[in-house]
């Protein structure tokens, strides 16, 4: 184990750093949306797979600044552990929220038929996206970090 | 007397009682199989429960108390903990123990013995006690204190059976020897006088233990002061306490209550160190790693931010199929049977247009509330809340709250009513008192509603942002009433809190649903009664007016709306409201929002003509400009509590403050809508 | 020192409690009283403080912590005001 803890420093180190890359690109896009919607040009980068939604960016940029401050308390094992922990927790909760809420939506485009209503929804653009995405790599973390924790106890 | 109504008199009456956050509800539940709030945050309890068991077929009285460290008339869950115990006197008294934590519990044991409670000991939470390294020596504990000792595990149900069948032995031969504490040669003296003068009242004595009455004296505890004041005797008893206190204190340099209090929790420290034993050493266990992050000074408050995102996309994103099922029985489904009914046409219009109208356009909310209810009680049974409150604690300071005010603030995202009940376990007066007062300012799930419809109407694409913005005003006005009621009616400086921080509990999802449907059952009760009575109400001030019976064609003709009573209503408060441009049915909607503030949403409802949740942001699109709409939003935010809170405050705080609530938000309402409109103009929003 | 100050991870004694009577009271029977002996466990700087009581004035500190303590490992919470209120000194610094 002893040998390959620097790997899981750089793997954790890294996925934080991608979210919290993708947490600024959802910031961006958000403020891009709601103060210069005429500004074609400047329009979202990957608009469709990055949604401007804040909240989400809140949630992204806490898993990534956990994971990647993981790193600062590298010299001890419990402290690295509790923010790979509680980053990995965030970010595979987030996953299963967004999952629960795909979900949620498929149903209610049923429901809405009662009314006669086609809803189009997009599954594609539900599930790609960035908390999704990161979201797995994210329960492995986590579910790693847990056993970890487990060999103790 | 017959048998019956002697069983009846008799009937057996078992109190629980334990320090914050022991598991006392859950024990509650298991020995009852009934209800009661279970959370893992310290303070859940605030008012005593009340449930059933039986014993040798007989129905005995389980009363759940709030949870306290010791009977002082210290803090007002202590005093109604220990006025349950002196006034009820209970059988048994059930005293549960934190295995884990054993010493700070036995203080609140050693209290009760004093009292002369008849106790039976169940040691909760065993499991953690040895998942931190210790064993307990439970025949040792039984020895030292003279009383039944079992040992449990609540939430697995372990142990239970054992403690029922004590509860029984307990209850069949009464009295348990009291327990003396020494508190040292002069002191023992001083109480030997005192209760010599206490004996020359029989009445008091028979009432009350008279070595407890004597020490409570000793510890100038008012509510047994008070007490003993109605006693013939009274002036003799205080000239001799007053006499001893001098003595004492003379005697040993300090503050006699503190010295009692000490001594008491030294010999809860003794017993504690003959009956454990640490068998293996544990670094940290999982909650304390886990609370590193947690509680870290940098990733604190954004884990709070992003839990509190979280919990708002569970109620709203994730229950969207469920409003719009219940939408669509209410709004199509119902309506449309009622409507082609060959009813007479009051009649149809009464039952359409003004109950299932009125009832429908509330309980489109239910999945919204019952999924935030079901988030919060998740987060209170792992035991979230005391880390919130600790990080928390260094920001409300500032703004003359404290940490444990958040307790307060969050339950108020659900209901302000029993959020102003929970202030209570705030032990500093002034911290409760503008905890309590402010908290209508939190926005509770009855405004919800109010928002979802407005920015369904005029913000579809920042619907989530427009509606967390409403939170965040709330909270900021919250804050800031906060300082000002501190500076100007509550000076004096803040106690702060102490609270003991749980370990992290897998939640039980029995505990999570009941508590959850504890909560809904309010919104539904108020659902059925006032929110149907005022639909029904506002649908007959729109079909008659001054000039008698207009007819159902009012609802779907504007003009004759107009000739209508909630057109008089609406019309003469028109002036005042000018410069925000709301037209007359908005206005009159939030007069009887004061009665709940669901109310707004189905009064627009029938106003509007608008069948159903679905039509009605169509029809405001129409009234409303979106900055109006905005104003609108944050004036049904702030302006008066409803009925119900008003009600709350009144029994907290008393009818001066209530009304003092009452007009600070109307004012505040009002200038901060005018402030919108006057902010939102020059910057060329409409 | 205020309790508020004291430098995470570092053992204190409590020296005494300018707090009311309610207070102190409650403060002593959280186990909290002048000549115990205080862990703390995390602050976030001059605000609320969480500690953990780990032994009293009889004895000495550094055999009972993580021995034979039963309080230790059970931590409260004390809020900024509260916290201000009680005055400790160093007793030794540890990790």
């Amino acid at each position: 184990m002893r040998r390959s803890a620097p790997l899981m420093h750089i793997a954790v180190c890294a996925l934080g750093a991608i979210y919290l890359i993708f947490a600024s690109l959802m910031l961006y896009n958000w403020i891009i949306t709601v103060f210069f919607p005429t500004a074609k040009l400047l329009y979202s980068i990957c608009g469709v797979f990055i949604p401007p939604d804040p909240g989400s960016a809140i949630v992204l940029a806490t898993t990534g600044m956990l994971l990647a401050g993981s790193v600062y308390y590298h010299y001890d094992r419990y402290k690295f552990i509790s923010c790979v922990l509680v980053g990995s927790l965030l970010g595979s909760a987030i996953l299963v929220l967004q999952l629960l809420t795909v979900i949620a939506n498929a149903i209610d485009a049923q429901i809405l038929m009662l009314y006669g209503e086609i809803v189009e929804y997009g599954l594609k653009e539900e599930i790609m996206r960035p908390d999704v995405l990161l979201g797995i790599p994210s329960a492995i973390v986590l579910y790693n970090s847990v056993r970890e924790l487990r060999k103790q106890w | 007397m017959s048998e019956l109504s002697k069983a009846k008199h008799n009937r057996i009456k078992i109190a629980l009682a334990g320090t914050p956050n022991v598991g006392k509800s859950v024990i509650f539940n298991n020995l009852t199989g009934g209800r009661a709030w279970v959370g893992n945050w310290p303070g859940t309890t605030v008012e005593k429960k009340v449930g059933k068991m039986r014993i040798d077929r007989q129905d005995a009285e389980v009363i759940d108390l709030p949870g306290i460290y010791s009977l002082t008339a210290y803090s007002l869950d202590e005093l109604i903990a220990r006025n349950a115990i002196i006034e009820e006197k209970p059988d048994v008294v059930v005293n549960i123990l934190n295995a884990s934590n054993i010493e700070r519990s036995l203080y609140l044991t050693i209290s009760l013995l004093e009292m002369g409670a008849n106790v039976v000991v169940a040691l909760n939470m065993i499991d953690i006690a040895r998942e931190r390294g210790y064993e307990i020596d439970v025949r040792k504990l039984r020895e030292l204190l003279g009383v039944p000792v079992v040992p449990t595990i609540a939430i697995k149900g372990v142990g239970i059976d054992e403690l029922k069948e004590e509860i029984k032995k307990a209850c069949r031969g009464r009295k348990t020897p009291e327990l003396i504490i020494n508190y040292g040669d002069e002191v023992e003296r001083e109480i030997e006088k005192i209760i010599s003068v206490l004996e020359k009242d029989p009445a008091l004595i028979k009432k009350y233990n008279k070595r407890w009455l004597a020490i409570k004296l000793l510890e100038k505890d008012e509510d047994v002061i008070e007490r003993v004041r109605k006693s013939q005797v009274a002036s003799m008893i205080l000239k001799q306490v007053e006499k001893s206190i001098k003595t004492l204190e003379e005697a040993l340099g300090r503050d006699i209550e503190e010295y009692i209090a000490e001594k008491r929790y030294e010999y809860a420290f003794r017993i504690s160190n003959e009956c454990v034993k640490v068998v293996r050493e544990v670094p940290q266990t999982p909650s304390d790693i886990i609370d590193f992050a947690i509680t870290h000074k940098v990733f604190g408050i954004p884990i709070i931010l992003s839990i509190l995102y979280m919990a708002f996309k569970f109620a709203f994103d994730v229950a969207t199929p469920l409003v719009d099922l219940i939408d669509w029985f209410f709004a199509a489904f119902l309506y449309d049977i009622v409507k082609s009914s060959t009813l007479p046409e009051v009649v149809k219009s009464f039952l359409a247009d003004g109950v299932i109208t009125g009832i429908g356009s509330i309980l489109v909310f239910l999945p919204n509330i019952v999924f935030l209810f079901i988030f919060i009680s998740l987060l209170e049974d792992l035991g979230y809340m005391a880390r919130a409150a600790f990080i928390i604690d260094k920001i409300m300071h500032r703004w003359g709250l404290t940490g444990k005010s958040i307790i307060p603030l969050i339950i108020g995202i659900g209901c302000n009513v029993p959020a102003i009940i929970a202030t209570r376990a705030i032990e500093d007066e002034n911290d409760r008192n503008v905890t309590a007062l402010v908290n209508p300012l939190v926005s509770c799930s009855a405004r919800l509603p109010v928002y979802l419809v407005i920015a369904a109407a005029f913000f579809v694409a920042y619907r989530g942002v427009v509606v967390l913005s409403m939170y965040l005003l709330g909270m900021l006005l919250a804050i800031m009433m906060a300082l000002l009621l501190r500076k100007c009616v509550f000076r004096g400086p803040s106690t702060g809190f102490i609270m003991e921080l749980p370990p992290y509990m897998t939640p039980l999802p029995k505990n999570v649903l009941i508590k959850t449907w504890e909560r809904t059952k309010r919104f539904l009760f108020k659902a059925g009664t006032v929110i149907l009575l005022a639909t029904v109400l506002v649908w007959a001030l729109s079909v008659t007016g001054p000039s008698g019976y207009i007819g159902t064609e009012a609802l779907e003709d504007p003009t004759l709306l107009e000739k209508s009573w909630v057109g008089v209503i609406g019309k003469t408060m028109q002036p005042l409201f000018y410069p925000m441009g709301w037209d007359w049915r908005a206005i009159a909607a939030l007069f009887f929002g004061f009665m709940a503030k669901e109310i707004v949403v189905s009064t627009m409802a029938v106003l509007y003509g608008a069948a159903g949740e679905e039509e009605l942001p169509k029809m405001l699109s129409m009234a409303f400009t979106p900055l109006s709409a905005y104003a609108y939003m944050a004036f049904v935010l702030i302006y008066v509590p409803c009925l119900a809170t008003l009600a709350a405050l009144r029994g907290e705080l008393g009818l001066k403050y209530a009304i003092l609530a009452l007009i600070y938000e109307i004012l505040l309402a009002y200038l901060v809508a005018l402030a919108i409109i006057c902010i939102g103009i020059p910057l060329g929003l409409k | 020192m205020p309790l508020s100050f004291a430098p995470e991870g570092h053992l204190v004694r409590v020296v005494c409690i300018r707090a009311g009577r309610g207070l102190s009271r409650r403060l002593i029977e959280m186990g909290i009283a002048p000549g115990k002996v205080l862990r703390v466990v995390r602050t976030l700087g001059a605000g609320p403080v969480i500690i953990e009581v780990c032994g009293d004035k009889s004895k000495s500190v550094s055999d009972r912590c993580n021995l034979c303590c039963t309080s230790c490992g059970n931590r409260i919470v004390i809020g900024f005001g509260t916290a201000m209120k009680i005055l400790v000194e160093e007793v030794a610094r540890r990790e």
